[in-house]
């Protein structure tokens, strides 16, 4: 008994320096990422030239180095991370309502219906507020209305099964998807750019990026952040299920509609710049789930660490594969994200029964 | 007279105006174990859920040591009673540590960590249930009477007085159901803890509760001591069959014989 004791406090305080461990080392991650991305693209720069242009000191850097860190790569790496950010965080909070590893952003179709949402403001000029705020708050809308719409069509008496919760996140995606290319294409009316703008909408691309961009969506990430993970206890005792949330003074439907209102803040801006860039959701929050646990208390600031670095990491991949050419960034992370996610469909199918 | 710990008075609801409880109303002492009986449909669970405030009843109060539970927040009433629901599936993997943990949630504030104390309580928790040895072992992992006993470690954790139990046996095999109503009326004694227990299992309930409700239709049709409530009358009313209940010396405690079915 006495052996027992010391194991259950030593446990439990292993957990928490398992927690503070891996913030560490995450927050070490980034910025090293950062650092190295800022070096490559069309022209190498040294990291310590890098370096010490970040910290202003310009003696021995040319004046077009200068500009491609400071107007090109740093936001486009900043707005990569915020990004990566935005939709692990939202693919955390959905995956814990829905109780389902499959669950995200662009699986469940809510990428598409905010992308739709900007194409509005894009297309038709058509919104409820104007300046900056137009797009992300129409693509925050309609994340809102596609969650709900996917959350009714899907939910088997009061469950959420992965084959319903596929099905209506396929088709609504599709369908949302079809409505962006389609308006898309209506507003270049014919022009040889048009097919550029819906592969960027579709695929997602950083390519667009700069500074105010990385701004409007460091303003939605970081209320977004604080709301979903202020209630990151009270979604750990929703994953046990409902009935056992309200035996522990959780309030389901208060957890629900907050999980949702900030899965959708944060994916609605993330979108509204980058288009559809997909799986980032669901592959960013399994691996951290797999290194740190199930806790939403750590797997929120975990997710938003690992998908800021994986965003930035595979962006820069998408524009210096085939230098001078760039990629759309969502192409590498579909390529990586597709064998995932059948992976997850095979392993889960062995491990029970649903 | 010894005070209630738990008085359930009229209580009463509806599902789409269909009604489902009808002026339900019992009371029990601390460390008393009430069994709550009664065919698929009789609202059982509808009972615990209305106790716990999961569903608004439409009339009537629960009163847990003179307070009523409507005048009190869900945190607050989860320090006053805890559930240990039907089943338990998890799709992520939680350590039992982890599950039982949570059971300190009502007591903590939105930021605050678990401190030593709560880490003290979890704990002995999980001794009483003697699950201490599984605590970082994954939930999907363990058996079904394993998980059963966390949940209720987890319930223990909550420190509270009431515990609401629904069907705690189901799908589980024999000797794990035995082991689960000894472990519930060891802590119905050790803790005081007042248990009201749904069962469909008449004799589990026969040989273990102190006391049984016997609903029919949603309304009490009779409360009492285990020889009082489950008449053969009783019995083959609500549950069309034959039986009878006797007091077995070699247990020491009631048992339950099924007779036979009753025709038509």
């Amino acid at each position: 008994m006495k052996m027992e004791n010391k194991d259950i406090a030593q446990l439990h305080s292993r957990k928490l320096a398992k927690w503070s461990l891996a913030l560490i080392v995450l927050v070490a991650l980034l910025f090293a990422s950062i650092i190295i991305c800022l070096c490559f693209g069309t022209a190498y720069i040294e990291p310590g030239k890098v370096i010490a242009i970040l910290f202003g000191n310009t003696a021995g850097a040319t004046d077009s180095e200068i500009a491609i860190i400071q107007n090109v790569r740093l936001p486009r790496i900043l707005l990569a991370g915020v990004v990566g950010a935005c939709l692990s965080i939202a693919g955390v909070a959905l995956q814990g309502i829905f109780k389902n590893p499959m669950a995200s952003p662009s699986v469940i179709g809510i990428s598409q219906g905010a992308a739709f949402g900007a194409s509005l403001v894009l297309v038709f000029g058509f919104s409820i507020v104007s300046g900056d705020l137009a797009i992300p708050v129409m693509a925050f809308l309609f994340a809102m209305l596609t969650l709900f719409i996917v959350y009714m069509l899907g939910r088997v008496e009061g469950y959420l099964p992965t084959t319903t919760l596929l099905l209506a996140g396929i088709a609504v995606g599709a369908f949302f998807s079809a409505l962006v290319s389609l308006l898309q294409i209506l507003a270049a009316g014919g022009s040889t750019d048009t097919m550029a703008q819906v592969v960027f909408w579709l695929m997602g691309g950083l390519n667009h990026a700069n500074w105010d961009q990385f701004w409007v969506v460091l303003m939605f990430l970081i209320p977004g952040f604080l709301v979903l993970f202020a209630f990151s206890r009270d979604l750990n005792a929703m994953i046990v299920g409902e009935t056992h949330a309200t035996s522990l003074g959780v309030d389901p439907k208060t957890t629900t509609k907050i999980m949702f209102a900030g899965a959708a803040l944060v994916t609605g801006a993330a979108v509204a710049f980058t288009g559809i860039i997909a799986f980032v959701g669901l592959i960013v929050p399994h691996i951290m789930r797999m290194v740190i646990g199930p806790d939403n208390r750590i797997l929120f600031p975990a997710s938003l660490l690992g998908g800021a670095i994986f965003l930035i990491v595979t962006d820069t991949v998408a524009r210096t594969i085939m230098s001078p050419q760039e990629l759309p960034v969502g192409i590498i992370t579909a390529l990586l994200g597709g064998p995932f996610f059948l992976y997850l469909l095979r392993r889960k199918r062995e491990a029970t029964e649903w | 007279m010894v005070s209630m710990r738990l008085r359930v008075q009229g209580i009463e609801f509806s599902y789409n105006s269909v009604p489902v409880l009808k002026e339900v109303a019992f009371e029990a002492r601390e460390g008393e174990i009430i069994g709550v009986l009664g065919p698929n449909g009789s609202g059982k669970t509808t009972l615990l859920r209305c106790m716990n405030r999961a569903l608004s009843p439409s009339k009537g109060t629960v009163l847990v040591e003179e307070r009523d539970l409507g005048a009190l927040t869900r945190k607050e009433i989860a320090n006053e009673m805890a559930v240990v629901p039907q089943n338990c599936i998890i799709t992520f993997p939680f350590t039992a540590l982890e599950i039982v943990m949570m059971g300190r949630n009502p007591s903590l504030d939105r930021f605050k960590r678990e401190g030593k104390e709560d880490v003290e309580i979890v704990r002995r928790a999980m001794e009483a249930t003697s699950v201490a040895g599984l605590a970082s072992r994954s939930m999907n992992q363990l058996s079904g009477g394993e998980r059963q006993r966390v949940i209720i470690a987890r319930a223990l954790a909550q420190k509270p007085k009431i515990m609401l139990l629904d069907e705690p046996t189901l799908h589980l095999d024999v000797n794990h159901q035995m082991e689960i109503m000894e472990l519930v009326r060891d802590l119905a004694r050790r803790e005081k803890l007042t248990v009201i227990m749904v069962s469909h299992d008449l004799n589990l309930a026969a040989r273990y509760c102190d006391k049984v409700i016997l609903l029919d239709g949603g309304a009490v049709l009779s409360a009492g001591k285990v020889p009082e409530v489950l008449t053969q009358d009783n019995v083959e009313r609500v549950f069309k069959i034959r039986s009878l209940v006797q007091y077995d010396e070699r247990i020491g405690a009631y048992s339950l014989t099924i007779l036979g079915t009753v025709p038509g």
